[in-house]
């Protein structure tokens, strides 16, 4: 393999880098490159292509065409194990770090010698730790450590693999701004050590104290990489949101608003935990409410604790009113009775029993609506309730038999969406109703929305992706750190608007 | 589970009846400025009503009456006591309430028709709304028993309960109670065949139907306090919110102790409480967020004094709203009525007459 030229100082390259998953590009034909000892920032919104990106970097997952270089060598990563022996390595937004194990042993794993001896495992640990300056205790558990320290742990293990590149992902999301001060010196150490940084961050101010330079991505290109002295938080958001919206699928402006009909939802001072704090929103029948707000806004908490999913604090917990009367649920079933319907963002997880057929889901919605006293389960009404539904949302396969793991994306999540349908409910919750979904799904979930709103139901959608909730809502609301903090008209928002309203 | 029990454990949870929460200001009440930006008519100290005969435009100002010529308030008559409600009708009746007590029926000329100081055979002591039902019927709303118009604050953070809607035939010298026992009765409207009222410290409206029949409350609680209304010519009407709801006084009104210590030992001007305006003293209680920061008020700080207009649809539903934040200046709005295409506002918290121009459907233009 032929060494291309490349610019002195930069640790990695990539060029014309393209990732596609089922023929749709993640990335596409992205130019980047990472200087030594540099702290890089990578922005976008979700679904920009950031994660791809750097998971072609750390060898997760392999480029579809386009080249990577380290030192100016080209490599192909197949596996992460290729990334650590080039020096790359990823610090996740949630650790990988075996919580049961202490703090060495979780250093020094995977690189276990034959015969270990715990004490000595610690003494090095000390050391090494002493070395970086973390105050970390080697022989504590990892479970007992705060989010900041965890991530300490993390770098420092990345050190220890004889990391260059060490890539972050939402370092600071679940740290406090005193975490966050601890965690921006530790980045500033390992550049003083020489080690170059990438880190993603929806945090825009964080990008501009700490990176040299930025990079933005949208719809999976590279938009512009600059110094950071050429940014201010109007040219990122710009650089962010500024696509050319006659090439996306969400390109229709939302002309006609909805009116808004009885307030059916009512949501005053709620309170949970740290997630969300002093919320108040209403719903109105007969509109789609947009929900929009970054990783962490206290989005889908709140709308977990309207469908029971979740508690709100036992203590001045705040009120949710349906149709003006007070409601608390103890179980998301009495919710359901009420005629909320809760319409996950995980799928996978919490969506669907994957070894049952469609019709048998969307059945289970139906049972979950009603009970079924006798103990009785039709099978010829699940068929029949099942074949509706099929039709309806247009679930593509090849029967109705079919185990749900076996559809694609968008045919589980319309399964998903029967399922709450089929209970017939008054509040539509939809929580990320397309992500993971293609492209022809995306429009029909879309259609399915718009027919509920002009049924006169009341339908909320909490999406991430701007374009999504501007095409979708009649009104916007937008969410940070844990409450609702401006509603835009849909005719009145625009996407600097709304984001600045996320960001600020 | 028992009702004691029930309202102690709410009381300790803070859940139920002792859940200290405010309706949000979203939808159609979202926060604008278009008090604030509404044309100042003219500046009169003590303006606290409104009223329009369909040629005129009738106000009230401390114990002067006043007639609008232009931009310029024209005395009309002058009473011995303050006038504390008006009303007027396209007849050429006015009818003031004076001091709280009394009801009297004058003409153009100031010369008086009929007179009355009882409701139903209790005495009127805090009459604060008047609205013309008929051509020899009048609408009115005593506030309290115990507090004047002047002390609503009082009532307030008394828990008063003693606000009552009645109607006056001056033809048939008779009185008849509509409605009693109200938590401060502050506003009446005749729509059509409904005779509505405002209970201003349940933040909601009753109303009545022609055979007396009360009917069930189809307006949502509301984040402020209501008062006065008028008819809306696009259909629906229009009512004022002279305060507004803090979550903080929603505590002090769960507090009995501290309020009752609070009333016996601070003078009223500086109590944790609403006001119709704010800012003028560095005296007032710091409310949450309401204190300035860096020489700054917040325009969605909690508001201490508030401006605050809903137009109400007649199904109950609120359509369009207009407001003065809390870093405006238009705070204390207590009248409002349609006049010649536009609508006139009484901001008694800034004393002035404001004007906003209405378009084809009878909306803010």
């Amino acid at each position: 393999m032929n060494t291309p030229q490349t610019l002195p100082d930069v640790v990695l390259e990539l060029r014309d880098a393209t990732k596609k998953y089922g023929g749709v590009p993640a990335i596409e034909n992205v130019n980047f490159n990472l200087r030594r000892g540099e702290i890089h920032a990578l922005l976008g919104e979700n679904g920009a292509g950031k994660s791809t990106l750097t998971k072609v970097m750390v060898g997760v997952v392999p480029l579809s065409s386009g080249q990577m270089l380290v030192e100016g060598k080209a490599v192909m990563m197949k596996t992460p194990l290729d990334a650590r022996d080039h020096g790359i390595a990823m610090v996740f937004q949630e650790t990988g770090l075996v919580p049961s194990m202490t703090v060495a042993q979780n250093l020094f794993l995977g690189r276990e010698k034959f015969y270990n001896r715990l004490r000595g495992v610690y003494i090095s640990a000390q050391q090494f730790l002493q070395s970086l300056n973390f105050d970390v205790d080697p022989t504590v558990s990892v479970s007992m450590l705060g989010a900041a320290k965890k991530q300490m742990v993390e770098i420092a293990r990345a050190v220890l693999h004889d990391a260059r590149i060490i890539i972050f992902d939402e370092p600071t999301a679940s740290l406090t701004p005193e975490e966050k001060r601890y965690f921006f010196d530790l980045v500033f150490n390992l550049k003083s050590r020489g080690v170059s940084v990438i880190f993603i961050s929806h945090a825009l101010e964080e990008a501009l104290l700490l990176a040299d330079r930025i990079t933005v991505l949208r719809d999976g290109q590279l938009v512009v990489t600059d110094d950071k002295v050429n940014f201010d938080r109007a040219r990122i958001i710009q650089a962010m949101v500024g696509r050319d919206l006659s090439q996306t699928l969400y390109g229709q402006t939302k002309t006609e608003v909805r009116k808004p009909g009885e307030c059916v939802l009512s949501v005053r001072n709620l309170r949970m935990a740290a997630m969300v704090k002093n919320n108040s929103l209403s719903v109105f029948a007969g509109q789609v409410t947009g929900v929009f707000g970054l990783v962490g806004s206290g989005r889908t908490e709140t709308f977990k604790v309207v469908a029971g999913l979740m508690k709100r604090d036992f203590f001045h917990g705040g009120e949710v009113l349906l149709r003006g009367k007070p409601i608390r649920y103890r179980v998301a079933r009495q919710a359901v009775e009420d005629g909320i319907a809760y319409i996950t963002e995980d799928r996978k997880v919490e969506g669907f029993f994957e070894t049952m057929s469609i019709a048998q889901n969307i059945y289970m919605g139906l049972l979950g609506k009603r009970g079924n006293i006798r103990g009785m389960v039709s099978g010829a009404k699940a068929t029949e309730v099942g074949d509706f539904w099929s039709k309806l949302l247009k679930v593509r396969a090849i029967s109705q038999d079919v185990k749900v793991i076996e559809l694609s994306g968008g045919n589980q999540q319309k399964v998903v969406i029967a399922k709450s349908l089929v209970q017939n409910p008054e509040v539509i919750i939809f929580d990320e109703p397309t992500r993971g979904v293609d492209v022809g799904a995306i429009a029909e979930i879309h259609a399915e929305i718009n027919r509920l709103a002009d049924e006169g139901k009341a339908v909320v959608v909490i999406s991430s992706y701007l374009p999504e909730v501007m095409a979708l809502s009649d009104r916007i609301l937008v969410a940070r750190q844990g409450k609702v903090v401006t509603e835009f008209a849909a005719d009145q928002a625009t996407q600097e608007g709304i984001m600045y309203a996320a960001i600020h | 589970m028992p009702s004691s029990f029930q309202r102690w454990w709410d009381r300790l949870l803070g859940r139920g009846t002792a859940a200290i929460t405010v309706p949000i200001m979203d939808g159609a009440i979202k926060p604008n400025r278009a008090l604030d930006e509404a044309t100042v008519v003219l500046e009169l100290p003590s303006i606290d009503d409104i009223a329009s005969d369909g040629k005129d435009l009738w106000l009230s100002a401390g114990s002067v009456l006043f007639r609008l010529d232009g931009l310029q308030a024209l005395e009309v008559c002058r009473f011995e006591v303050p006038i504390t409600a008006l009303a007027a009708d396209s007849n050429g009746l006015i009818a003031v309430a004076l001091g709280g007590r009394e009801l009297r029926l004058i003409d153009a000329e100031g010369a008086t028709v009929a007179q009355t100081r009882v409701l139903a055979g209790r005495a009127l002591h805090s009459a604060n709304a008047l609205a013309f039902e008929s051509v020899d019927s009048l609408l009115v709303s005593d506030g309290s028993e115990h507090y004047g118009t002047d002390q609503w604050c009082h009532d307030l953070m008394q828990h008063g309960k003693s606000g009552k809607v009645g109607r006056w035939n001056w033809k048939l010298s008779t009185t008849t109670l509509l409605a009693d026992g109200l938590g401060y009765a502050f506003g009446v409207l005749a729509d059509g065949a409904l005779v509505r009222w405002s209970e201003s410290w349940k933040h909601t409206l009753g109303s009545v139907s022609e055979s007396q029949v009360a009917l069930p409350v189809n307006v949502a609680e509301l984040p402020g306090y209501p008062s006065r209304m008028a008819l809306a010519h696009g259909g629906g009407f229009w009512l004022t919110c002279f305060v507004c709801r803090t979550q903080l006084v929603e505590f002090v009104l769960r507090e009995d102790a501290y309020r009752k210590r609070m009333i016996e030992e601070v003078h009223p001007s500086q109590w944790v409480a609403p006001a119709l305006s704010s800012g003028k003293s560095f005296l007032e209680p710091l409310q949450g967020a309401g204190v300035k920061t860096m020489g700054v008020l917040k325009p969605w700080a909690p508001p201490r004094s508030y401006g605050l207009v809903l137009r109400v649809a007649d199904d109950g539903r609120v359509i369009s709203s207009l407001h003065s934040q809390v870093d405006g200046q238009h705070h204390g709005i207590t009248a409002v009525v349609e006049h010649a295409g536009d609508l006139y506002l009484v901001s008694k918290g800034s004393a002035r007459l404001l004007r906003v121009k209405l378009n084809s459907a009878g909306d803010v233009a």
